[in-house]
């Protein structure tokens, strides 16, 4: 039997399907949120993840008429999502870096924790995400920032559960070294032993 | 304990998938109950909620996205090829229902030769001390289906011939890259995938990720001359596992009866060719929205270089 929730959420996804505004708005800023955080987690900066977030919530639209309910609708919109923020480091790759970005984060919002621990966290964390190379960082950010499990991350990345699993392990562990090592002078990044 | 096999089963502790034994192992130990302190620490700091950019900026996304349902009609089928920049876009609800036709009398052309060699064989299991011929001699029913047997040499040809008679554009080695495709949706498995149950994980992520960034190796080793003959290794459609979930939908967007070859894959989009005869189409493709954003000139002829098949 389907989750009320979910029912909920196809009969919305119907609406949009059909061409309903509000019904397509409110799919959205269900899901925008993690669809953002996702995307911050992957892209590593503010600046980019709005890009990848608007690209992503553009093609959600677009896609819109393709979706055939195969896959949970937070699936396959973290899917797009993911896509966007992994194309967006791809082009961020190809252009010339620019200087250092004045971070104005202090006017955002944190939506659990203490503002000054989060903006403190969130530099650790983005540091270290940073040092970990994509095939490593993207699977991690679905599974322990948006919770998606090992079968719906597989269908995202369109990889193996294996793979995923494998990928996701040695994630963590890399994570975990290279915050360590961000706090003893050491590095603990995957790519050491992943050839 | 190889560093994956800890990393794993520290993995599947946080994740509650281990076994007690396996809990109460890590317990025991102090190198690995530091080991698994730490990385829920990481897991813990990771999964902290994101700051949200200020309300207006999500505000401005939302609505600059809902601009494109507003231009998009209502119709699901004509929405996805107008959503695009006007390129060919087939309708992907019958291009489905169209392979699944051909998939459906692949299946019957491919039971109708199992159950033909089936009896072929009981046959031949049942004159115990003759021959095939011998029997054939003795039984009209058994000489029938022993010609029948004859005239499909193989189920790949009698799928083949299926193809070919049902449309006159098919080949059995382009309908297997579409049924393997179609598996990985319904299921989330791929021969990846299944080569993964069959191996375990180490070795086969060693194998994939080794396969995702060396690029695309079973067609460099000797590009095949074209035939219509069911050579499925020449055939194979040539798609990098970077294409993840788009591969079905270029496989479905494009007619049957050529093969296609991947030539590049940068900034999220791709560079296929669809080659049909000496003619290729070169199309871009958007990984993003799995859409064709173009078709592109060739830039060189089939018949003097075949497709560059390696990755950037």
């Amino acid at each position: 039997m389907v989750p009320p929730a979910e029912a909920a959420e196809d009969e919305l996804v119907r609406r949009a399907q059909n061409g309903d505004r509000s019904a397509a708005d409110d799919l959205l800023r269900r899901h925008y949120d993690r669809i953002y955080a996702v995307c911050r987690r992957i892209a590593g900066n503010d600046a980019d993840a709005l890009d990848a977030t608007q690209e992503a919530l553009m093609a959600i639209v677009r896609g819109l008429p393709r979706y055939d309910a195969r896959a949970r609708f937070s699936t396959w919109a973290y899917r797009v999502a993911t896509n966007a923020c992994l194309d967006e480091l791809r082009r961020r790759r190809r252009r010339p870096q620019p200087t250092e970005i004045e971070d104005d984060s202090a006017t955002w919002v944190a939506t659990d924790s203490g503002f000054d621990d989060t903006i403190v966290e969130r530099d650790e964390i983005d540091a270290a995400l940073a040092e970990i190379p994509d095939q490593f960082r993207a699977p991690l950010v679905l599974r322990d920032l948006a919770g998606l499990d090992y079968a719906e991350i597989s269908d995202t990345l369109g990889v193996p559960p294996g793979t995923v699993r494998s990928r996701i392990a040695r994630g963590r562990a890399a994570l975990a070294a290279v915050l360590d090592g961000n706090q003893n002078g050491g590095s603990g990044r995957p790519s050491d032993r992943d050839d | 304990m190889t560093d994956d096999e800890r990393d794993q089963l520290l993995s599947a502790v946080i994740d509650g998938e281990a076994t007690a034994d396996d809990v109460a192992r890590v317990r025991a130990d102090p190198e690995l109950t530091a080991e698994l302190n730490r990385i829920t620490a990481a897991v813990a700091a990771l999964a902290e909620p994101v700051p949200l950019p200020p309300a207006d900026a999500r505000e401005a996304m939302i609505a600059a996205a809902l601009e494109d349902l507003a231009a998009a009609p209502s119709s699901p089928a004509t929405a996805v090829g107008e959503a695009t920049t006007g390129a060919p876009v087939v309708d992907l609800a019958a291009q489905r229902a169209k392979r699944q036709r051909r998939l459906n009398i692949m299946g019957a052309a491919a039971a109708i030769v199992v159950v033909i060699g089936a009896a072929f064989a009981l046959n031949t299991d049942g004159s115990s001390d003759s021959d095939t011929s011998a029997s054939s001699d003795e039984s009209g029913e058994t000489e029938a289906a022993d010609g029948q047997t004859e005239s499909a040499p193989s189920d790949l040809a009698a799928r083949a011939e299926s193809f070919e008679s049902e449309g006159n554009e098919a080949s059995a080695a382009q309908l297997a890259p579409e049924a393997d495709a179609g598996a990985d949706e319904d299921g989330g498995l791929s021969q990846d995938a299944i080569e993964d149950a069959l191996s375990g994980d180490d070795s086969m992520s060693t194998d994939d990720e080794a396969l995702e960034e060396a690029a695309p190796a079973p067609d460099a080793a000797e590009p095949e001359p074209e035939t219509v003959e069911a050579p499925p290794a020449a055939d194979v459609p040539v798609l990098a596992p970077e294409l993840g979930a788009c591969a079905d939908q270029i496989l479905g967007e494009l007619p049957l009866g050529g093969e296609l070859r991947q030539r590049e894959i940068t900034g999220g989009e791709a560079i296929i060719d669809y080659i049909a005869g000496d003619q290729i189409t070169r199309l871009r493709w958007n990984l993003i929205d799995c859409e064709i954003a173009e078709e592109l000139a060739p830039d060189e002829p089939l018949t003097t270089s075949p497709p560059d098949t390696s990755t950037p």
